[in-house]
């Protein structure tokens, strides 16, 4: 990582920050109107919707359902787009979870995508359906208040995947370069022990 | 007027053998397996409200089978979005059974809301293709005889009584067991 350029002045700063390994830069930002909190944006290589959505077909995940997310706001779009995909517009995320669920009884796994926020919604259809009867199901996560963010994120942003480790569910953290290994990892554990699994996606990683 | 495990057995007099049944969780699984227990029953013992979403996952994965879903005013209360959404996708293999008691009688007949709302209207509002409203046991075979080769989605709400059901024993099949068997008949052709 390199600071590359900076700029100050009584009010506001910013520095443009590269990671040279992955090309992509970041704007750290901290300006007087912010309540003096600094925000730190990425821009760059992030991995595109439609390499996202390749990634899940490839592995026969076509049956989806969610509750949109502006983590990865464009891989709502391209799902509704993709006439390889059978996107589900749902009005929740635990009448989401119910719907993609239905995938394994045709020896699919279907996947759920939403925003953590989701994550108070679908604890007790995680509980009673999905880890009782062993349904696996793929949750895609959109990890709203990893960082700085609205001050609805800050709780949930901090015990995120805490959630899941309470309730025994694998989960993954990936990177855009490491996200498909980590999701084959992810799927395999699935599989293996029949109970649902969460790909957790910072902001970035998928646009 | 009704009584709700006369309506279950009535309905399922009209449910064939490759159809698919999802049953919510509470005394409507539990009368669904005493009176009519089959490999095509899929009883959700837990998740109150999450049938109906199963249910249309279901019918959108196969659209070969009838699924219905038989739930009760509570359930339908809780994830009563599901309703609109389920008319957004035009599942014409969905026949949605609501038993109507007008409490949540699975914990103790406490009064739910449907007494001062009318959930078949919802249905309607929302686009359902026919809902209708049942009043009498006799009514039930023949609106699922006049339906059976409408498109759905179908609304049944069938007014039914009070009455606690004694001595129903729970589902014994154990959820793995119930996933296996639906597994079986959901891939199952005729």
């Amino acid at each position: 990582m390199n600071i590359a350029t900076a700029s100050h002045d009584q009010r506001c700063w910013h520095y443009t920050i590269y990671n040279y390994v992955t090309g992509s830069f970041a704007i750290a930002c901290n300006y007087s109107g912010s309540g003096c909190k600094t925000r730190v944006r990425w821009y760059g290589v992030d991995m595109h919707s439609s390499e996202f959505l390749e990634i899940l077909k490839t592995r026969q995940i076509t049956f989806c359902s969610g509750v949109p997310d502006s983590t990865f706001s464009s891989v709502f779009q391209a799902m509704l787009d993709d006439p390889d995909i059978n996107y589900v517009n749902a009005v929740r995320e635990d009448v989401a979870l119910g719907i993609a669920s239905a995938a394994y009884f045709k020896n699919e796994v279907g996947a759920v995508i939403m925003q953590n926020s989701g994550i108070g919604n679908v604890i007790n259809a995680l509980t009673s359906f999905n880890l009782m009867y062993k349904i696996p199901v793929l949750i895609i996560v959109g990890w709203r208040g990893y960082s700085t963010d609205a001050p609805e994120h800050e709780i949930m942003g901090k015990k995120t995947p805490e959630f899941f480790d309470l309730l025994d569910i694998p989960y993954k953290i990936p990177d855009e370069d490491n996200l498909p290994d980590e999701i084959d990892e992810l799927l395999v554990q699935m599989e293996t022990e029949c109970i649902p699994g969460a790909l957790i996606l910072r902001s970035g990683v998928v646009q | 007027m009704i009584r709700r495990s006369d309506a279950i057995i009535k309905v399922m007099e009209s449910v064939d053998e490759e159809d698919l049944v999802v049953s919510t969780t509470g005394m409507i699984s539990r009368e669904l397996f005493y009176n009519a227990d089959r490999p095509a029953n899929f009883y959700m013992l837990g998740s109150m409200g999450l049938a109906s979403s199963l249910g249309l996952g279901l019918c959108l994965k196969n659209p070969m089978k009838k699924v219905f879903i038989l739930e009760g005013d509570g359930s339908s209360l809780m994830s009563l979005g599901a309703i609109p959404l389920i008319s957004a996708c035009h599942p014409n293999n969905l026949i949605h059974v609501i038993f109507d008691n007008q409490c949540y009688e699975s914990t103790g007949g406490q009064p739910s809301i449907s007494v001062d709302v009318d959930i078949s209207e919802i249905a309607r509002a929302s686009g359902y293709n026919v809902t209708c409203r049942i009043t009498a046991l006799e009514e039930i075979d023949h609106a699922l005889y006049e339906y059976q080769n409408v498109d759905g989605p179908i609304l049944l709400l069938i007014e039914c009584n009070h009455e606690s059901s004694h001595d129903v024993p729970r589902v014994s099949h154990t959820p793995v067991a119930i996933r296996d068997m639906f597994k079986g008949a959901f891939n199952q052709t005729y």
